[in-house]
Order: C-alpha cells, then structure tokens, then sequence
C-alpha cells in the first residue's frame, strides 16, 4: 500500500482547473459500492438470502442469472451471493478492526513518545523499526500453522503487525505539530503534557492517520484474501472471499463464474477503497495548499 | 561514513537476533504437545522420548535457544521427520525456482516501467498519459494472486496458449522450456512491479523536465531524445532505484502465492505444504530462511542507498 501514497504528487500540480471540478463520478461510484459492502456486512444476516452454507448437490456450479440463484452456485450448490455476503463480514470486520486499532493504539503511543521524545522515544522506534523490517506473510503464516487459524487469531495478529506502521506515522505527524502555533500556545498557557496529548495533539495526529488508514483497509483486505487463499484463513464452513476465490480457481476448467464473482468482489472493493482515499487525499491536499 | 555503516550493521545483528528469537519461539507456542505434532499421533513412548532428547525439550528455553541458534549458524536447520530430509538439503533445491521468479518479475518490470514512465511523463495530461495512468491504477487494486488468476483464465483456460500447471524444469536443463513455464507466473508478478515503478519514475520524471537545467538544454537546442534520455533519466531514477530494492524483497515473500498457484516446486510451496502438514521443524527453518534473507536484502538496499544519496547520509 505504501507504493500507492508515493505516486502522482508532482503530477497533480499542474491540474488546478480538474481539481476544482468536485469529487468526480469515479469518486461517488466507489463510495456507493463501499456503502453497498459495508450494508451487506452489517445486515447481512437480515437480508432474505439463502442459507449460505446450505449444499445442494443437484445445483452446483450454477451461471450467473440462474434460476433462484441470482450470482450461480460453488462446486458444493452454495448461493455464491449469499456467501459473498458472508466473505464480505470477514472482511470488513477484519480490516476495520485492524484499522481501528492501528490507528488509536499506535496514534496513541506515536504522539506520546514523539511529545516525550528522550530514551523512551529511541526505544519505542527501535521496536517499530524491527518489526517494519519482519516480512508479515512469512510470520503470519507461522503463527497461523503453529496455533491454528480463527478469525480471533487472525484479527490478533494483523492488529499487532499493523501497530508499528501507525506509530511511525503518528510520531513524525506528532514531531511537526509540536512547532505550530496553537500547541506552542497551549503550552505556554499551562496545560497538562495530557491535555496536551489527548485534547491538542492527538485530534490532528488521527485526521492525517485515517487518510492513511482508508488506503490500509485496502492492504488488510488483500492480507486476509491471500492467506484465506493459500488455505489458512478461518477454516470451513465459514466463507470468506479468499477462500471463495481459491475453490473458483480450482473449478476453473469446469466454470468460471465463481472465480470470476468472487475476484471481481474483492478487486471493485480495493479498487474503490483506493479511488476514494486518492479522491480524499487529493482534496485534503489541495486544501492544505491554499491555507 | 564507517560510522554509518556500522551503526547499520548493529541494526541488521538486532533484527536478525529477533529473527531468529521468533522463528525459534514459533515451535514452543504450538498448542499441545509439539513432539507428538512432530512424530504424529501413533508415537510411541519411546521415539517421544528420544525426540524430547533430540530437541532437549527438557531443558530451560534460553539453553535450548543457545544450541539451536549454534546449530543454524554451522548450516543445520533440522531434520524433518515427514519428508527424512536435513531443511538445508530440502531448502537447497527450493530456492533457486522461487529466485528465478523473483528475479525475472523484477527484471521485466523495470525493463517496461522505464519506457512507460517515459511516454507518459513526456507529455504528461495527454492521451498516453492518462491510460498508462489508469491502467497502472487498476492494476495496483488487484492483489497478485487475482493477477495470477486472471492471467490463467485468460492464457491458460480460453486461450490454450501456455501451460496452467507445468511440470517443472531447470533452467540448466532445458532453457526455453523452463522460460515458457515461468511465463505466466512472472506477468503476474511482474505487472504489479511495473505499475508502481511506472508511477513512480513518471511522477520523478515529470518534475525533473519542469527543472532549469532542462529549460537551459532545450535553450541550447538539444534534441528531445537527448535531452529525455542524457539529462532527464538519470536524474529521475533514485526513487525508483529506492524501490526497486524493496520490491525485491518482497518479490520473494510474493512469490510464496505465486508459486502455489501454478504448483512451482519452489520454497513458497514447499512451506504451504509444510504448513498443511503440520511439518513444524521445516515450517521453522523456511520461516527463518525466508525472513533472514528478506531482512539481509533490505539492509543491501538501505546502504547502497544511503551510500548513492549523500543527502541521506546525515539522516
């Protein structure tokens, strides 16, 4: 996700004419998917669909527009649409809790040692560095074949791999935001380093982390698809979109349609995740040029 | 300069220190007992008994660390009891496929990037511009593995042109069809590098033409080609040269995946079926492997950056 946040900024300069144009179709055609996403998450056990782990030999492997089934059927006859729905819970618990608590565990300790700096600073970093340097997949994978895969343990794992990033980010913002006027102000008028921190500090620090933090949804996502993919995602019954993907890339040759809907899922959510925090992130930045 | 390079080295003896801290630490949080994982369910007291001895799970853990952190440093990672081979020997045959892999993707991803950064820098806003833009966007919302899948839908499944699971050859062997079997693997591999790297020198590009030095070469009445390819490039190459060495390193853990689905026999498959197979002593020496040499490449790139930069070296 890093390469992402890299990219265009020179090439941005010269468009100010595109720029005032609003936020573009693009932009609102992502929101409205995301939205779409994040319903079918959240009432998704509401919603009058099949029951997504229910096997129905005599109709498997359905096309699209069948009978009943608006989005065909698995190897096994399972609903492919009710079981995106439930892929997409996973995902999106998953990745918002990851996010969530990245960005106020990390946020919280980035800004304080940045604030304290000294000893305790150089440590904390030290730590961040090393993790930074630990290639994820590899350790994740191990934890996951040594303790066995649950949605509990996964959640656990990426949350603690996600932290360092967060607290990098959290302290540079922190060491910025320490020479600006109203924090120097704050200071000088007598408040507490807590006050400081959580009241002067830590609102700025979170904006600029969940613009970070809206393209790490994205990463998150794609983490749990792999490891959901290669087979050590929450184990069966339990759909989720990585292992959907897999079970359509081995009934390739007798359908696509599964691997199809599965990987269009996945690659319209990261794709819009990535337009709306480009979208977001070209607004915010234009907005801090002209201050 | 030393003092850098020292303080460096300190950095990359602690990382790989915990490296080895947590690969080794992965056997002792399996749940249960790891020696019947290891020996599976119909050991008897005895060969229990005798791995207990083997592994000295009877003595405290900082001894135990001691002697296998000796053991690794003398080459020996091992022995697993499923495949009754030394990890080193089993490593030794793996490895080559999953570098071929990631030295290939990396190799043609910049051998098209550059171009394509070029074009659309050129005339950024035009045409070109905005699909070699687009495209690139797309692309960086598909995570390799749907790449792979796409590529295999298209090239394998409806086209027929190339092989969806080939039988793996060496390169040594027999060359073209070695290059023939990797061709899928590596575009999916490859077409991420390509899509980050062309933003990247685009974006570079783009502000290195708007700089005086350039203004003055057109001045003077250089042709384009010179000036784009003698002036511009160069000067807009550090951060891709930056990424490029991080994408190596994560070429090989990206290979893991890739390998796995086109069934290459390299160390990213073999830890999956180490994984499925609860092989924990190789999963223990693959962890290790993979993450010590990912962490060693990135030290390389880090130096030899810093080293090329000297803008970086007070930092």
């Amino acid at each position: 996700m890093a390469s992402i946040q890299l990219s265009t900024v020179a090439a941005d300069s010269g468009s100010t004419a595109k720029r005032t144009k609003g936020m573009g179709v693009l932009f609102w055609a992502s929101s409205v998917w995301i939205g779409l996403i994040l319903l079918a998450a959240v009432f998704g056990d509401l919603l009058p669909l099949k029951d997504a782990n229910r096997i129905n030999p005599a109709d498997k492997l359905l096309p699209i527009f069948s009978d009943g089934y608006i989005l065909g059927t698995d190897q096994l006859g399972r609903d492919i649409l009710s079981r995106l729905v439930q892929g997409a819970q996973v995902s999106v618990f998953i990745s918002v809790v990851t996010v969530t608590v990245g960005i106020l565990v990390g946020g919280l300790i980035g800004t304080t040692t940045g604030f304290f700096g000294g000893r305790s600073e150089r440590l904390v970093m030290a730590i961040v560095n090393v993790m930074l340097s630990f290639p994820a997949l590899v350790l994740l994978l191990g934890v996951v074949a040594m303790v066995g895969a649950s949605l509990k343990v996964i959640t656990l794992v990426f949350c603690v791999l996600a932290i360092p990033g967060y607290i990098r980010f959290a302290r540079a913002s922190t060491l910025v935001l320490m020479k600006r006027e109203w924090v120097l102000a704050s200071r000088m008028i007598g408040a507490t380093n807590r006050r400081l921190i959580l009241r002067v500090l830590m609102p700025d620090v979170l904006t600029t982390l969940i613009t970070f933090g809206l393209l790490a949804l994205g990463g998150v996502i794609v983490a749990e698809g792999t490891i959901a993919f290669l087979g050590f995602g929450i184990p069966p019954p339990q759909a989720t979109w990585g292992s959907m993907i897999a079970e359509g890339k081995s009934a390739l040759d007798e359908s696509l349609n599964l691997a199809l809907v599965s990987a269009g899922a996945m690659f319209f959510t990261i794709l819009s995740l990535n337009l709306i925090g480009d979208g977001l992130r070209r607004k915010y930045q234009h907005r801090d040029a002209q201050l | 300069m030393p003092r850098l390079i020292a303080s460096k080295l300190v950095e990359l003896v602690v990382v790989l220190f915990v490296v080895t801290l947590l690969s080794f630490l992965l056997l002792s949080i399996v749940p249960g007992n790891p020696e019947l994982q290891i020996l599976g369910e119909n050991a008897t007291p005895e060969s229990v008994a005798e791995l207990r001895e083997e592994l000295g799970l009877d003595d405290p853990l900082p001894a135990r660390y001691a002697r296998w952190l000796g053991d690794v440093l003398q080459g020996d990672l091992g022995r697993s009891n499923r495949l009754n081979q030394n990890v080193t020997d089993t490593l030794k045959d793996k490895i080559p496929v999953t570098l071929e892999l990631a030295f290939l993707a990396i190799f043609f991803g910049v051998l098209l990037a550059i171009p394509l950064g070029i074009l659309s820098a050129w005339r950024a806003g035009g045409a070109t511009d905005r699909l070699v833009t687009a495209i690139s966007f797309g692309v960086l919302s598909l995570p390799s593995f749907l790449l792979a899948i796409g590529l295999l839908i298209i090239f394998a499944v409806q086209l027929k042109w190339l092989p969806a699971a080939p039988a793996w050859v060496p390169f040594t062997e027999a060359p073209l069809q070695n290059l023939k079997n990797v061709i899928l693997p590596v575009s999916a591999m490859a077409l991420g590098e390509v899509a980050v790297l062309t933003r990247v020198l685009r974006s570079d590009m783009i502000e290195t033409l708007q700089s005086d030095f350039i203004r003055a070469a057109r001045a003077k009445g250089m042709t384009n080609r010179y000036i784009l390819f003698r002036h511009a490039l160069p000067g807009s190459l550090m951060s891709m040269l930056t990424l490029i060495g991080l994408q190596v390193a994560g070429a090989m853990t990206g290979a893991l995946v890739i390998e796995q689905i086109f069934g290459l026999p390299g160390i990213g498959t073999m830890l999956i079926i180490a994984i499925s197979t609860r092989d924990l002593v190789l999963v223990q020496g693959t962890v290790l492997v993979i993450a010590a040499s990912y962490v060693v490449v990135n030290f390389v790139v880090d130096l030899s950056y810093q080293l090329a930069d000297p803008r970086l070296r007070r930092g």
